[in-house]
């Protein structure tokens, strides 16, 4: 048995049936009940006790010793996943939507799984409400047609794996068929505002003509756009929140929790956040609805 | 609130979200960091230049968001952190030998906290946390999350400004600073909206010397004063009163045991009758009172 400078002995703690069920539990909910799960736990396992538990023993009972050790093993799912699917790079604009999305897409486009199993994965115990995961489905097929057909059979991951990064960003470039526009930041950006907040996305949405009417759209706001960008303020803490309650659906609640606060706190911030935005938008003079079609 | 109002709110959020996004270089937290924040207690720990670069590699780096969501994520499935229902969740055999170097760890980080702050009132309001009483901390903030549903619709920037002396203000004795110290965390609890101006500003006592259950208690009163100062203020529920009485009184016997001017004085008032709104709000009073002298 080997110790770190500690003593803690991390075999026992690693092979303790209590940790070993949370290892199966994480796997199960990330690839689904059956063998596939049961691989990716021996890779956690594997990871967690290469090269002489290297990776636990840099713990420095900072936190939580559990806590540390399931962050690792999501970690080594992260890495399992990679490995047997490959890591081609997903499209730029669907990376900057965060990481719910990044998971929807790798498990919807690469790894294949059925929408209804996402869907209840993704808001089992009221995480996230189920039409926040169908929207963010529907706007990844709408963006992506190639999403979940392609030829590339699982076995050959190892391959996909040695292609460069930039081969793989180019294939997701092509996959994505970007539509080119001429006021990149703010025409993209309210493509995307709404792609996520329009129900009734469809494939056309992101043709070129579409970004054509996006770009004259933006060219008679630029004014308005760029003292909106000078006039909005926030703090680090409600950028986290907007973006874990808007962009990844968590609930209030949920958000609140996950940063160590009262229940009621996290949506008292939102909304004081929300008023000063729309409080600036109004004053930029910026018609939104307008903007973005949605009227 | 109508569909078509939170599909412009979401609109007016990932609009701002993508309005204030930075390019910039970030410190990204290790997996300990990324783990410590999970979990409010081992958070404190942190020391807050660190704490608040982590925040803003959160804020403003994809990938650092996207490690954090997956720990979320984590934390949510399997319970742990924040998201444990008893957040002293730690009881197995390992806990001496992580509780003994947590401490290690916490007080190393305490030590280089008063150096950078120039003062030992960081190092106390950290300590007052590790110490709190298992169980006791998760029903304060029960109390606070059951009954603070509606303090959204309550006015911003409530002040409540006693015609106190503004010369310079006495030393608290050693159980009046611990009882300042509840306080101070129950507003803390409450978010800045909530203020109590006329707190004694005078310099800190070390209140270790207390007995232990005493500090505890009076620490924990302090914060249930804290939240009733403004529910009475405001009005409450009746649920509110009888939880926060029920409360007070499990905390009750440790303070009448107390020898000292503040005990005896908190003893003697809870010892009047009345109802529990009364009894309340008469000591909500009596605590920021001494605390604001």
């Amino acid at each position: 048995m080997k110790e770190n400078d500690s003593g803690l002995v991390w075999s026992e703690i690693v092979f303790a049936p209590e940790f070993m069920a949370a290892i199966n539990k994480l796997a199960e909910r990330r690839f689904g009940q059956g063998a596939l799960a049961e691989e990716a736990g021996t890779y956690v396992i594997e990871y967690l006790s290469r090269d002489d538990w290297e990776k636990c023993k840099s713990f420095q009972g900072k936190s939580q010793i559990k806590t540390f050790l399931y962050t690792l093993s999501n970690n080594a799912l992260e890495e399992f996943s990679r490995k047997r699917f490959g890591r081609p790079r997903p499209p730029t604009w669907l990376q900057e939507l965060g990481d719910m999305w990044i998971k929807l897409w790798r498990s919807l486009c690469l790894e294949r799984q059925p929408l209804p199993t996402l869907v209840d994965r993704y808001t089992q115990r009221d995480f996230r409400e189920p039409q926040a995961v169908e929207q963010a489905a529907r706007v990844i097929k709408a963006r992506i047609p190639t999403c979940g057909q392609s030829n590339r059979d699982t076995e050959l991951a190892d391959d996909i794996d040695r292609l460069s990064d930039a081969q793989q960003a180019e294939q997701a470039h092509c996959d994505s068929e970007q539509p080119e526009f001429e006021n990149p930041f703010y025409a993209e950006l309210l493509m995307m505002v709404k792609a996520v907040c329009n129900e009734d996305v469809a494939n056309h949405d992101f043709h070129q003509e579409a970004a054509n009417q996006m770009d004259t759209r933006v060219s008679a706001q630029q004014q308005n756009l760029e003292s909106l960008r000078t006039a909005l303020q926030l703090n680090d803490q409600e950028k986290i929140m907007l973006r874990m309650i808007f962009v990844e659906g968590l609930s209030k609640s949920a958000t609140s929790k996950a940063l160590g606060l009262p229940a009621h706190q996290a949506g008292r911030m939102v909304n004081e956040a929300l008023d000063r935005i729309s409080h600036a938008i109004q004053k930029c003079g910026i018609e939104i609805d307008g903007l973005l079609g949605m009227a | 609130m109508t569909k078509p109002e939170d599909a412009r709110k979401a609109a007016e959020a990932l609009l701002a979200l993508g309005m204030t996004r930075e390019q910039a270089k970030f410190l990204p937290p290790s997996e300990e960091e990324m783990a410590q924040l999970l979990d409010s207690e081992a958070a404190q720990a942190l020391d807050p230049t660190r704490k608040a670069q982590i925040m803003d590699a959160i804020a403003n780096d994809p990938e650092t968001f996207s490690r954090w969501m997956n720990a979320v994520d984590m934390a949510k499935t399997l319970q742990v952190g924040n998201f444990a229902e008893n957040v002293s969740f730690e009881t197995s055999s390992e806990r001496p030998t992580t509780l003994v170097s947590r401490i290690g760890q916490f007080l190393a980080e305490h030590v280089r906290a008063v150096m950078a702050t120039g003062g030992a009132g960081v190092a106390v309001a950290f300590a007052v946390v590790l110490m709190l009483p298992v169980g006791m901390d998760s029903q304060v903030s029960r109390l606070y999350d059951d009954f603070g549903g509606q303090w959204a619709a309550q006015p911003q920037k409530l002040d409540v400004i006693r015609s106190g002396k503004t010369q310079q203000q006495a030393a608290l004795s050693i159980p009046d600073q611990r009882l300042k110290e509840g306080v101070e965390a129950g507003l803390a609890m409450l978010g800045e909206d909530f203020r109590i101006t006329q707190l004694n500003q005078s310099s800190v006592t070390d209140t270790s010397s207390l007995e232990t259950e005493l500090s505890e208690s009076l620490f924990a009163l302090g914060q249930i004063a804290a939240i009733s100062h403004f529910k009475c203020f405001l009005g409450a529920e009746k649920d509110y009163y009888s939880a926060s009485w029920a409360l007070i009184q499990d905390l009750a016997p440790a303070i009448k045991a107390g020898s000292d001017e503040t005990s005896k004085a908190l003893a003697k008032t809870l010892d009047r009758k009345g109802s529990a709104e009364t009894q309340v709000c008469r000591i909500g009073k009596q605590v920021v009172a001494r605390v604001s002298r």
